[in-house]
């Protein structure tokens, strides 16, 4: 078979657990061909990752092959294991745990190459050394003497495919690699990726959730779906034609027009004026904020672009008075009267991240929703019910979830159930710290729309917080983007995405996948 | 408080489900159970009851075991098998004394320290450090020496000395479940200390302490026997295992069911107690699984 | 580095202080009168009235604190009341006996525990790994007074292949040449040459340190398995695998590192927990250590006795402590970060 790498043929894996066996891979027919970039594309649980891992002979413990099988036509190589780290090598999601913490990335790297070629500490370190440039890590001082965690995650992930490009395989599985990474990482990463690979002519299967990235790279895509493969077309078919509703979730859906509000002139709601943090004493402080200043009109969205490092959690924290800021104003403006809070006030509410955090895991929805009550001084129990089943009928959740636990809901209805946690003390301006970030798309929509629907109810004021750009220019208004401490840019959200007047913005504009305009939409 | 009321049945309803799956943890469990009534109404059942409370027969004294005495007869004559399980009634009571004191005095004060202020919290830290310094066993002894040889004594001693251990436990709980983002938002809605301890971190600590708590029932029985064993603990009359053991050790390599006999089952107790300890760890550990 | 290193030391002074704070009121509780111990039988009230003055218990107590303290930077630990000698020399005679006992102990807790509890992660869940885990419960719920009773039933009562009690044979000295003079039995006679004392020696040490180790034997078995499993679960592992490594190769090559730091945990608890056992193993072997000694002194009220011993078992374990803190730090590059 001369140009076929793998034949997978009616694959079924299964999962043994204490209720039975699972299904995860439901008769898999796939093949792989010589030279080929082919995409895999699937929600969370659809199996992908699985049948990354399936390939190497790697399935994970609990979990077994129970029919069909997996082929590979490699010359002269008879089993999957031997083909390890020699013709077919790996790329993980989570870089910061792909190698032993407590050892340099020089001496892992020099394990594994000494390893496949037999070379002498020398030469190992020799063919290192020609690898951290061809990713670019050349650079960064000392990384070779450098552990895991003193590189970032995008550094990592550079180290994780030097390493696998470096034994020299004919094929090369990357299981969402860029997941966890910044935007403007991202790109940077795949860049690298695909330009070594059309090099040195390697095969790769790109497993992701993303859509357009995806379909950036590779000819063919595959769309997996509960274990089941609904779709293999060159690419594109998919996006073109494709009529399937599931694979048509994977692409960002199309932008609504952007909201058009009517100029407010009058005084903000809120006005956060030169916050300063800094954490750390004497010699190791860092600066979490510098000098910030936003202004929040009533009936707005803020939308404020941050990504990790850029101090965002801390702005969030210092806003809610739950975390003391060295310096600066907070002026909160209501009907009766001015303060400069210091405290956290029961007018500004927050929702956070759906995360095994965000909700307390013992308590049922009906507690949750009662706590800020009873924070409240409410006593009365007539009373407390009739709010809460109304603010559960005003987030749309039924009314029998309210003796549900967390881990009895899905995503979208837990972060419902945040919100109207948020809601129940009838806040003016509630902090949006990435609701929708840990949703998928499909519920991501879902949970926009209800924020919308409550603003405009309530005529709430809100500060949505997120690193997605396509989610953040959905919603907001105006956009403020954060950076290293600063608000290096704010304005109307048209306005900055056309006209971004910052560096910084225009990289983070450019690698974020929904702005790509040969998507044919 | 009823959150936490809550929790704990919650806790024990799942323990005791799993336990019927595993023969092991129901073995143990069975065996404590067992153990308790049988010492709580061996002076009724038994024809030697008298020996419970000191009685001395030299007539019978050091015979090994046989029909009349299913365990034998140790140097006084009191009947082996009567005062064996007897003991175990005290022992029991080392075991709940000194896990009820350590969890009382220990896991306020680890919570308090766990949400307090940075300056508290290294102070407190430090005294405990000063506590958990000493290695196992030498505090206890040394405790129980200056209030007096008795077993509630025993009690007091080794509660004083292992409480830090739960200061430490429900301080780190503390502090792992503040950073926890459902705690910010309660702060964020006017949450004070106590109610982010009462609502969020305590019901949320049940299972880590109660696990502990198990397995330091065993352990407190071991010591307990130890100290015992030296002469710093239960005092004649009383029967206690590592008394037992201590009081014929003169005559035990003739004798060995004098002290083979206390021994097994201070080894069948204490297994039993790791063995639930173990059974709780894994299962609660599977619900937090389930529910994150 | 440095600092932690720094830092870690400044803690240490800090903890023993305290202990020997806590030791000192703790001690002052006991019951028993010192001076009666001191003054021996029949005292009359003069003799009485001079022995406090000289045992200082005329002085307000903190006055007594701040002089013990002075004491204690000085290593002057006092006299016994009970033997007449000063503590420091009662300690420093009996300190290799029971260091002897204890390495010993350690040697085989850990010859025996550490390659049982991989091996059990190894071939995890097999039958292999259960009888290793009952071992493990077991080891873990024994009296360990009651476990040395036993093995000198066997060893000597029944089969009398062993000796009862002792160091070695009272008769052993005679006609022998030390050499060499550690204080340690065992390697003074072996690199003496003196074969009889070392066998003899070997023939006593081993109950009571077969005793003390199968004491912790269940903690590092235990604790040397879930180490082993923690680190095959964690994600690199799967990294190695997929660039062809064998589990065993994985582990020679980079994952034993991770180990080390459960383990080293686990040394410095065993070190804890045999240090409390040899007051109940020394009882019991009549072996001449710092266990009888502590013992005696106890049961006698011989504060100053009481007080050196357990400062000297504490800082013993508080030094052990601080050089595996320091180990850590050397092995785990995050820990000082």
């Amino acid at each position: 078979m001369g140009d076929i790498l793998y034949k997978i043929k009616d694959l079924e894996i299964k999962s043994c657990s204490e209720d039975g066996h699972l299904v995860i891979l439901d008769k898999i027919n796939l093949n792989i061909k010589k030279g080929e970039k082919l995409g895999l594309i699937g929600e969370t649980g659809s199996g992908k990752s699985m049948l990354g891992s399936a390939l190497m002979g790697l399935v994970p413990r609990g979990c077994f092959v129970s029919g069909g099988a997996i082929s590979h036509y490699f010359d002269s190589f008879t089993s999957t294991s031997s083909l390890r780290g020699v013709k077919v090598s790996m790329i993980s999601q989570d870089p910061m745990q792909s190698l032993n913490p407590l050892q340099t990335i020089e001496t892992q790297f020099s394990i594994i190459l000494m390893k496949r070629f037999g070379y002498n500490k020398n030469k190992a370190n020799e063919h290192i050394l020609k690898w951290i440039q061809k990713v670019y890590l050349h650079e960064v001082p000392g990384i070779l003497d450098r552990y895991p965690h003193q590189l970032s995650g995008g550094q990592m992930q550079r180290v994780m495919i030097a390493l696998a490009m470096s034994v020299d395989p004919e094929f090369i599985i990357a299981d969402e690699i860029t997941t966890g990474l910044d935007a403007n990482i991202k790109i940077g990463i795949l860049n690298l990726l695909f330009s070594l690979q059309k090099d040195l002519e390697i095969s790769v299967l790109l497993i992701s959730h993303d859509l357009i990235s995806v379909q950036k790279y590779c000819d063919r895509i595959a769309v997996l779906k509960s274990g089941k493969i609904i779709e293999v077309a060159d690419t594109k078919t998919i996006i073109n034609k494709t009529d399937d509703k599931y694979t048509k979730t994977f692409r960002r859906l199309p932008n609504r027009t952007p909201k058009q509000k009517p100029e407010n002139n009058s005084e903000p709601i809120l006005y956060v004026k030169d916050l300063y943090k800094t954490y750390g004493s004497n010699k190791d402080t860092v600066s979490a904020l510098n000098g910030v200043t936003l202004e929040i009109y009533k009936g707005e969205t803020l939308g404020v672009i941050g990504e990790s490092g850029s101090g965002k959690t801390t702005l969030v924290k210092t806003t809610l008075n739950i975390l003391e800021r060295d310096s600066g104003d907070m002026i909160l403006r209501t009907n009766i009267n001015e303060s400069n809070l210091t405290k956290p006030s029961r007018k500004i509410g927050a929702v956070f991240q759906d995360s095994m955090g965000s909700l307390n895991p013992r308590m049922g929805v009906y507690d949750i929703l009662r706590e800020p009550l009873i924070l409240k001084g409410v006593k009365e129990p007539k009373t407390i019910k009739t709010k809460i089943m109304g603010m559960l009928d005003k987030v749309h959740l039924g009314l029998s979830l309210s003796q549900s636990f967390p881990y009895q809901l899905s995503g979208g209805q837990r972060q419902r159930v945040a919100i109207a946690r948020a809601l129940m003390l009838d806040p003016r301006i509630l902090i949006l710290d990435e609701p929708t970030s840990a949703l998928d798309i499909y519920t991501q929509e879902k949970i926009l729309d209800l924020l919308k629907e409550i603003q405009t109810q309530n005529n709430l004021s809100f500060i949505f917080i997120s690193h997605d750009l396509g989610v953040v220019s959905e919603i907001s208004d105006r956009i403020a983007v954060l950076y290293k401490g600063n608000i290096i840019e704010s304005g109307k959200t048209n306005d900055v995405f056309i006209n971004p007047s910052h560096d910084y913005t225009k990289k983070l504009i450019d690698s974020n996948a929904w702005m790509d305009k040969n998507a044919n939409i | 408080m009823h959150l936490l009321i809550l929790e704990f049945i919650n806790n024990m309803k799942i323990f005791l489900q799993n336990l019927f799956l595993k023969k092991s943890a129901l073995s143990g469990f069975v065996f404590l159970c067992g153990l308790l009534f049988l010492s709580v109404f061996i002076p009724f059942i038994s024809p030697y009851e008298q020996d419970i409370y000191g009685a001395v027969h030299f007539e019978t004294a050091g015979q090994p075991p046989s029909f009349s005495h299913w365990f034998g007869t140790d140097t006084a004559g009191r009947d082996m098998l009567t005062i064996t399980i007897r003991a175990g009634f005290y022992s029991l009571k080392v075991a709940f004394g000194v896990v009820f004191f350590s969890v009382l005095i220990g896991v306020p004060i680890g919570m308090f320290a766990g949400v307090a202020s940075k300056r508290i919290d290294e102070i407190i830290m430090r005294i405990t450090d000063g506590f958990l310094a000493f290695p196992p066993l030498i505090l206890p002894i040394a405790i129980t020496a200056a209030l007096g040889p008795s077993l509630n004594n025993v009690i007091i001693g080794i509660s004083i000395s292992w409480f830090p251990w739960y200061v430490r436990i429900a301080r780190s709980q503390a502090l792992i479940i503040s950073s926890l983002d459902y705690v910010s938002i309660s702060r964020s809605m006017g949450a004070g200390k106590l109610h982010v301890i009462k609502t969020h971190i305590l019901p949320n600590s049940v299972s880590p302490i109660l696990t502990q708590a198990t397995i330091d029932a065993g352990y407190a029985i071991l010591t307990a026997a130890g100290i015992s064993f030296i002469g710093l603990g239960a005092q004649h009359p009383d029967v206690e295992w590592g008394l037992l053991i201590t009081q014929s050790r003169a005559q035990f390599i003739n004798h060995w069911w004098e002290v083979f006999f206390p021994g097994i089952f201070i080894l069948l107790t204490v297994a039993s107690f790791n063995i639930i300890g173990d059974e709780l760890r894994n299962t609660t550990n599977e619900k937090r699984l389930n529910s994150g | 580095m440095f600092r932690y290193f720094i830092n870690r030391l400044v803690l240490m002074v800090l903890i023993m202080l305290i202990v020997s704070s806590v030791t000192f009121f703790i001690v002052r509780w006991l019951p028993g009168d010192p001076v009666s111990l001191w003054v021996g039988d029949h005292p009359t009230k003069d003799q009485l009235e001079v022995a406090r003055e000289n045992l200082g218990f005329n002085k307000p107590v903190y006055k007594q604190y701040l002089s013990f303290l002075k004491n204690i930077c000085t290593l002057d630990l006092g006299i016994s009341l009970r033997t007449r000698q000063p503590v420091m020399l009662e300690l420093s005679n009996r300190f290799s006996s029971t260091f002897e006992l204890v390495l010993f102990s350690m040697l085989i807790a850990f010859l025996i525990g550490f390659p049982m509890g991989l091996i059990s992660a190894l071939k995890i869940n097999t039958l292999y790994d259960y009888f290793i885990r009952g071992l493990g419960y077991i080891g873990l719920s024994l009296p360990v007074f009651w476990l040395g009773m036993i093995l000198q039933l066997i060893f000597f009562g029944v089969l009398h292949w062993l000796p009862l009690q002792g160091r070695y044979a009272g008769f052993s000295f005679l006609d022998t040449q030390l050499t060499f003079n550690s204080g340690f039995l065992l390697i003074d006679s072996f690199f003496s040459g003196e074969w009889s004392l070392f066998f003899d020696g070997l023939k006593h040490i081993i109950l009571p340190a077969l005793t003390m180790s199968l004491g912790v034997l269940g903690v590092v078995l235990r604790t040397t398995r879930s180490a082993m499993m923690d680190t095959m679960n964690e994600p690199f592992f799967k990294t190695y695998r997929s660039y062809g490594f064998k589990h065993g190769e994985i582990i020679r090559k980079s994952a034993y590192k991770n180990t080390l730091v459960p383990v080293s945990t686990v040394i410095g608890l065993s070190f804890g927990l045999m240090l409390g056992g040899t007051f109940l193993v020394e009882s019991i072997f009549d072996w001449p250590g710092l266990g009888q000694f502590s013992v005696l002194s106890i049961l006698t009220s011989d504060f100053p006795a009481i007080i050196g011993v357990t400062l000297l078992y504490t800082a013993t374990y508080v030094i052990i402590n601080f050089l595996i803190d320091i180990f850590y730090a050397l092995v785990d590059p995050r820990i000082h970060q």
